[in-house]
């Protein structure tokens, strides 16, 4: 009598009601032999598995993964464990499984047990899920606190667009960005990073970045089936820089926009909502940086220059004649310094009023900035009077200054018609080989020489040498 | 010339045998250099034999990984014409399997000068169905792959289940490197996965240069015929040689024919 245990029937039984699916393929992945359990964990008839490929059984996205990873694997390490794919049942819906397999036989034959594992991957998917949306979060949180604080930490314009530019990189996955601003003639200057569509983008008024200023929405060119009819240029200058889409954001300021910035991306990229809402925010953080920087050099340029007639003022020009004489004994220049009294003035503010009189002021800086050389500078030192700073001048140079500085204060103010205004002037020059002296000494010099020219007569100059 | 020396043969893991020819072999997705075992020795009597991974792969540098460059398969294959020029190959014959036969294909456009010879096995230049192309997959089909790879481990965690069969029957190859083979870095797969299954270079076939062998399998779901005769269609100086194999990896399931149709290509 035979042991009931080991007789035919007995495997059999054993392999057909295992508590998993289990079959047999051949060394070219068609299948032999099949167990009940997979045929009712897929619903499939045995006919119509056995001599085809197990993959066949798989949905596709599992087929993709079966055929570059599970197979290759399986072949060169002789087994393959704890793989997750798709079983693609009778039915049309698709049943998570976990597959192991092993060749035996010299590699004519494999052996693989399938684990039904829906209810394991869908308390997974749910983790996983909730995951995602932590992480997502969290990555977003973290690029939004980067940006701030990289935004915060920035004391230049062209900073801030480096570290957007940068930031975008790295949250979009991009090859590339590029931040454009819009300068004083409302143009795009491409500020930071690289615009690989070469000034397409973000340089011609008529395209991208104007469509993108004027609807004040993210414009992305290359995933769409009208892009070309919409954007031909953009989509050809796209295949000539081997680039498949490019993403456009507004940089909004309040609700105006300042600039723009584009992502490059070398394969079709769809941007989620999700996406483009935190390229917005951290482009509205960006923007935030730079009305802080465009404040804080405002400040700085009140806090040098005269309001009434926006040249230098009196700190300013002591701080530049200061800058001069801080140098070096061998490195000295000629300084001349110019100190400038209106002759005349005061009647036209007394009979005309002040209005009148400011804009005199005005006038007088505008004719003074056209009778000095660029590098010259020129202030208010205070009331009508004005100061001019000419480095690397001295002697005749300076009276000729001084000489254009008179015809020009001489011609006649149409702000006060028939009014007589001259100026009064002394230059104080210091010689590069002269003895030391300071800001205060200079500016006394010439205060006291303009003083001089006023005795003498007025609209005239008094040298004197420091 | 570039003043930082990027070190390609540490990043790109590269092994070199042989001397002769230079024959260039770039794996696909999902593997690494490790798929080549069984085709590229039999090119080592004569040729000068060059094995890689791409970055994420097998033994490369992982720190080489910059997600915006490897965002495109052209960042790739920057990374393989990197490595022809530092190590001064010329005359090379590029073999490339599934994407690296198309990052492959780039790397020969890049630089005719130094590739004359291509070998495309099972190329896809877009995996994913468009007008008037038929490529295998729907985008849906993608994401059921994408949202698939989260729950692999792609072989850098340790296996904790029990195998249920018997042993493996090639102690030879298991023993030696044991749970090594195809190693990927699982976030780098799930980026290289996107970027390999949702980019379209059908345009860069019509731009191969050089005398190309396609190598198509009679039953490939991947890579399905119609397909492989699009590629040779495109590619102007080509040749298409059809394997009765069953799959995606003929260089693993039957190398003896890969290797007598690169040879054959090569006479």
């Amino acid at each position: 009598m035979s042991d009931p245990e080991s007789s035919e029937d007995y495997f059999e039984s054993l392999f057909h009601g295992a508590p998993f699916g289990y079959l047999v393929t051949d060394g070219s992945d068609v299948v032999v032999r099949v167990n009940a359990t997979l045929l009712a964990l897929g619903g499939f008839d045995e006919h119509n598995v056995v001599g085809r490929p197990l993959r066949d059984l798989l949905a596709p996205g599992s087929q993709l993964l079966y055929e570059t990873r599970h197979l290759p694997v399986l072949r060169l390490q002789g087994y393959s464990n704890e793989v997750f794919l798709q079983l693609a049942t009778a039915t049309g819906s698709t049943l998570p499984v976990l597959v192991n397999a092993a060749v035996v036989a010299d590699g004519n034959e494999v052996r693989v047990g399938i684990l039904d594992a829906s209810n394991r991957v869908s308390y997974e998917r749910q983790l996983l899920a909730t995951q995602r949306t932590a992480e997502d979060l969290a990555a977003r949180v973290t690029v939004l606190q980067n940006a701030s604080a990289a935004f915060a930490a920035s004391v230049t314009e062209t900073q801030i667009a480096d570290s957007l530019a940068s930031i975008l990189e790295d949250a979009l996955v991009a090859p590339a960005t590029c931040v454009a601003l819009l300068n004083e003639r409302g143009e795009l200057d491409v500020v930071a990073g690289t615009d690989l569509l070469d000034g397409l983008v973000l340089g011609d008024v008529h395209l991208l970045g104007s469509t993108v200023l004027e609807s004040e929405k993210p414009v992305i060119v290359g995933t769409g089936p009208n892009d070309e009819a919409i954007y031909p240029w953009v989509v050809a200058a796209l295949r000539e820089a081997r680039l498949h889409t490019v993403a456009v954001f507004p940089i909004m300021s309040d609700s105006r926009p300042i600039g723009a910035t584009a992502a490059f991306f070398g394969r079709a990229r769809e941007l989620s909502e999700s996406e483009c809402e935190m390229v917005l925010s951290v482009a509205r953080q960006a923007s935030q940086g730079l009305t802080r920087l465009r404040a804080q050099l405002q400040l700085a340029y009140a806090a040098r220059h005269d309001q009434l007639t926006g040249l230098a003022n009196r700190a300013s020009l002591r701080a530049s004649i200061a800058d001069l004489l801080a140098v070096p004994a061998h490195e000295a220049r000629t300084l001349a310094v110019m100190f400038l009294d209106l002759d005349g003035f005061k009647t036209v503010n007394d009979r005309l009023g002040h209005n009148v009189g400011d804009a005199v002021l005005r006038e007088v800086a505008s004719r003074l900035n056209s009778s000095v050389r660029y590098v010259d500078v020129v202030g208010r030192y205070g009331g009508d009077e004005y100061v001019v700073v000419s480095a690397d001048t001295a002697g005749d140079d300076a009276a000729q200054i001084a000489d254009r500085i008179h015809t020009a204060i001489g011609r006649q103010f149409d702000q006060a018609p028939g009014f007589e205004i001259t100026a009064s002037i002394g230059l104080a020059s210091h010689g590069s080989s002269a003895p030391p002296t300071t800001v205060d000494d200079l500016i006394a010099a010439a205060d006291a020489a303009m003083y001089e020219s006023k005795r003498l007569g007025r609209g005239r100059t008094t040298h004197v040498r420091v | 010339m570039p003043s930082t020396r990027i070190d390609v043969v540490a990043r790109n893991n590269v092994k070199i045998t042989g001397t002769g020819r230079p024959i260039v072999f770039a794996h696909g997705f999902g593997c690494s250099q490790d798929m080549w075992r069984f085709v590229a020795p039999s090119f080592a009597d004569d040729h000068q034999v060059v094995l890689f991974d791409h970055v994420g792969a097998g033994g490369s540098d992982l720190s080489a990984y910059r997600p915006g460059k490897y965002d495109s398969l052209d960042g790739y294959a920057d990374d393989v014409v990197e490595m022809l020029e530092q190590l001064d190959l010329d005359d090379v014959i590029l073999v490339g399997h599934s994407v690296g036969s198309i990052i492959g294909l780039l790397a020969a456009n890049q630089k005719p000068s130094r590739v004359t010879a291509l070998v495309l096995v099972g190329p896809s230049p877009r995996y994913v169905h468009a007008e008037g192309y038929e490529g295998a997959f729907t985008q849906p089909d993608i994401d059921e792959l994408l949202d698939g790879l989260d729950a692999n481990y792609f072989g850098w965690s340790h296996t904790m289940a029990p195998v249920i069969m018997g042993a493996p029957d090639r102690p030879e190859l298991s023993d030696e490197l044991d749970g090594s083979f195809c190693r990927t870095d699982p976030a780098i797969a799930r980026h290289f996965a996107r970027v390999t299954f949702l980019s379209d270079n059908r345009d860069d076939l019509k731009h191969v240069s050089v005398p190309t062998l396609v190598l198509q399998n009679t039953d490939d779901v991947i890579a399905p015929m119609s397909v492989g005769r699009f590629v040779a269609d495109q590619i102007p100086q080509s040749e298409l040689v059809v394997l009765p194999v069953s799959g995606h990896c003929a260089h693993l399931s039957a190398p003896a024919e890969v290797v007598a149709a690169i040879q054959g290509f090569l006479k």
